[in-house]
């Protein structure tokens, strides 16, 4: 019979060669809790109890600027607050105690974005192998993220008078978008931009005669990469 | 000997299948038209009847000829029939064949009521027998009678049946009961029969477009789609009104008609690119109604473009109308419906084998379950493998990407899709061509000096973009970018044109 012992490091360096060729997936996933604005994120280590996969990282993509509203105790997060946030256990040397165990979950990964509308997008969880302190098997998967579905405004409360023109652009929050004006519904110049929401105000009236205003989504966010130019 | 043998016919009960066959081509008014009428039976004896089975052939050539006075039909009085009857009695077998000629104020007579949908049929024997039968019974074809003598069962009816101008055929079954007295004996005998006439008919007979998919016909705007309409009786020359009508998003197009003449099999074949109409293209992408435009952005799959195109005989009173949607749905399975976006965007529409079932929502960001691809899948997987063979520095260490490191992936994005998430290049993109991912590191903690450590956000930058670029570049022409904007590697806050950007993927494409 194989001593405890040997058996271990054996298992070890199978799982080490294993995952340094073609890794299995960790049996791992997040679940979603939406409420309005809020998306509320829990995380589960589904390995078998004996498992020694401990999960110690998740990445999720985001479609949206957001704010992270909570993080579970002894993890931290880095994010650019518009295209992924990177959640962490903090700890660095053993037991590591905030690491999700083998069927554990942790709850409170809790997102603030600002839009309601979800979209399927890829997480990855990563484990970390507790006993050999080596990086264990990860699982990539989607779950709703918040995602910018449209970034149309609208033009709200316009008013009018003889020496006054205003009205009120509601697009996505905090980003920027552009008024123009026109003469003829072809020639367009910018005349203002502004973080959505903000008022556009024209007092006194610049010029009489009729004329066109729209407004443009012009932020980068949400822009997508098209070819090399 | 027949007539005694025919005296022994008690009451019969007989089965008659008429066929009356009007002349292939239209009747022409003022010229004669013939008329053929072929009918057997057989005829069984009714209980307690003592005689056996007996055959009764009929057959008749009519010819009708106008009426100069209302330009009718009316049929020649002098036609030649004959009857035949054979059957085995009791006293042996019998035959009977009775010849005559149509009495000058009786009728052999086939007429097509158009308003009612129903057809009347009638002749008789000069004094013999006659059959009569309901004319009222909708689709029936019913025998009329005219006799000279009233002491027949048959009652008389009330004359002369005439064609109108220009019926060319005529179309009915049915069946009913007549009698008949033995002109040899005092006993009756009851006849019933069946009649079916075929009349004009117009079927679409098939459907041809270049891809039949879960029982659509399927096609995108520069396919030809062929529909075949089958005139029976076959009539050469008759000009069918074809018509397009647009379903879903084609509704309301109008499409020119067009009138495609039969050929000798009866058979007329048009054929249909939606692309050749300006009406189609102009409907569907210029009009003025921005949420209706086809070249928006959109994150929901587009509705098929669907077609019914009817086949319309108008050359007969009532016209006679087939429509495809008889034969099967016109209509764009979802690859076509992709396909579509291509055209509506005038870019090269791809072929079919280039569309695949979504190979997951990381590869097909586009709006339907199918998505384009071009080696994606491999080059990625390559990718991968490059990446995670890479090492970086950490902390003046060299360390290995870990193993479970991953990248996620953002791959193809469908044309309106990619407009509506802000590309300018909407059939020119790689990522509409199934050819660009857009690449993301996900790199868990390294164990370095005796410690499990996070990389940094911008070790990230310095070290694991850097690292995935390299790897992407093995596949084909990579860059760092934040958003749409190609920054340097490594970029994490760094100013361009008065602007921060920090890198957020590696997009890589390839030809």
């Amino acid at each position: 019979m194989r001593p405890p012992a040997i058996t271990a490091i054996l298992l070890t360096l199978t799982r080490l060669a294993t995952t340094h060729s073609d890794a299995p997936d960790l049996a791992a996933r997040v679940e979603l809790d939406q409420s309005g604005t809020n998306f509320v994120y829990t995380l589960f280590n589904e390995e078998p109890v004996a498992s020694s996969w401990h999960v110690s990282n998740w990445h999720l993509e985001v479609g949206a600027p957001f704010q992270v509203l909570a993080t579970p105790p002894g993890w931290s997060f880095a994010t650019d607050y518009a295209t992924y946030v990177d959640w962490f256990s903090t700890d660095t040397e053993e037991p590591y105690p905030h690491d999700v165990a083998p069927g554990d979950s942790l709850a409170g990964f809790a997102l603030g974005a600002v839009v309601d509308t979800p979209e399927p997008l890829s997480y990855v969880a990563l484990s970390w192998e507790h006993g050999s302190t080596a990086p264990g098997p990860s699982v990539m998967a989607s779950v709703n993220s918040p995602s910018v579905i449209s970034f149309a405004a609208i033009i709200l409360n316009v008013l009018a008078s003889a020496d006054r023109f205003e009205f009120s652009v509601q697009g996505i929050p905090s980003l920027q978008y552009a008024v123009e004006v026109s003469t003829d519904l072809t020639q367009w110049a910018q005349v203002m931009t502004g973080t959505s929401p903000f008022t556009f105000q024209e007092s006194p009236l610049v010029s009489p005669g009729a004329r066109f205003f729209r407004v443009r989504y012009v932020d980068s966010f949400g822009e997508v990469s098209d070819q090399l130019e | 000997m027949s007539q005694s043998l025919a005296s022994r016919l008690c009451r019969l009960r007989w089965t008659w299948v008429l066929l009356l066959w009007l002349p292939t081509a239209p009747a022409v008014a003022g010229e004669p038209m013939t008329v053929t009428i072929n009918a057997s039976a057989n005829a069984s004896l009714s209980a307690g009847e003592v005689h056996d089975q007996c055959t009764i052939q009929f057959s008749a050539r009519l010819t009708y000829m106008p009426n100069p006075a209302n330009g009718a039909y009316e049929m020649l009085s002098d036609e030649q029939y004959s009857v035949s009857v054979e059957g085995e009695g009791s006293a042996g077998p019998y035959s009977w064949t009775y010849t005559g000629r149509q009495p000058s104020s009786g009728a052999a007579s086939a007429y097509y009521y158009p308003a009612q949908g129903k057809a009347t049929v009638g002749w008789h024997y000069l004094t013999d027998f006659v059959v009569c039968t309901p004319s009222d019974a909708p689709g029936l074809a019913a025998g009329l009678c005219k006799m000279a003598e009233d002491d027949y069962l048959g009652k008389p009816d009330s004359g002369v049946v005439t064609f109108p101008p220009g019926a060319a055929a005529l179309n009915a079954s049915g069946s009913g009961e007549g009698h008949h007295q033995d002109p040899y004996s005092t006993a009756d005998f009851e006849a019933s029969y069946s009649v079916s006439i075929p009349v004009r008919t117009v079927t679409i007979l098939s459907i041809e477009t270049p891809t039949q998919s879960g029982g659509l016909y399927s096609f995108v705007p520069t396919d030809t789609i062929t529909v075949t309409a089958q005139i029976r009786p076959a009539t050469e020359g008759v000009p069918i009104n074809w018509k397009v009508h647009g379903l879903g998003p084609a509704a309301g197009i109008q499409f020119p008609n067009k009138r495609v003449r039969t050929d000798a099999s009866g058979q007329s074949v048009y054929s249909f690119s939606p692309a050749a109409y300006i009406s189609f293209d102009f409907n569907r992408t210029n009009h003025d109604v921005p949420s209706a435009k086809w070249t928006t952005g959109s994150r929901v799959p587009n509705p098929p473009i669907a077609f019914d195109i009817s086949a319309l005989d108008d050359s007969v009173e009532p016209p006679l109308e087939a429509k495809s949607s008889s034969v099967g749905r016109i209509e764009q399975d979802e690859t076509d419906t992709l396909r579509e976006e291509y055209f509506d965007f005038q870019g090269e529409i791809p072929p079919r084998s280039e569309i695949v079932p979504s190979l997951g929502p990381d590869y097909n960001k586009g709006n339907y379950t199918v998505q384009r691809n071009f080696q994606m899948q491999e080059r990625y997987r390559k990718i991968l493998q490059a990446f995670r063979g890479s090492t970086i520095t950490l902390d003046g260490q060299a360390v290995a990407i870990p193993a479970n490191a991953r990248v996620t992936v953002g791959g193809f994005r469908c044309p309106r899709l990619n407009v509506a998430v802000g590309s300018r290049f909407p059939v020119t993109s790689y990522h509409t061509r199934g050819r660009a991912l857009d690449l993301v590191p996900v790199v868990g903690p390294v164990w370095v000096n005796g410690k499990r450590r996070q990389l940094t956000t911008a070790e990230i930058h310095s070290q694991v973009y850097p690292a995935l670029l390299q790897a992407a570049k093995t596949q084909g022409r990579a860059i760092t970018e934040d958003g749409a904007q190609p920054v340097p590697k490594g970029c994490f806050g760094c100013s361009l044109a008065g602007r921060i950007y920090t890198e957020d993927h590696v997009h890589v494409e390839w030809d």
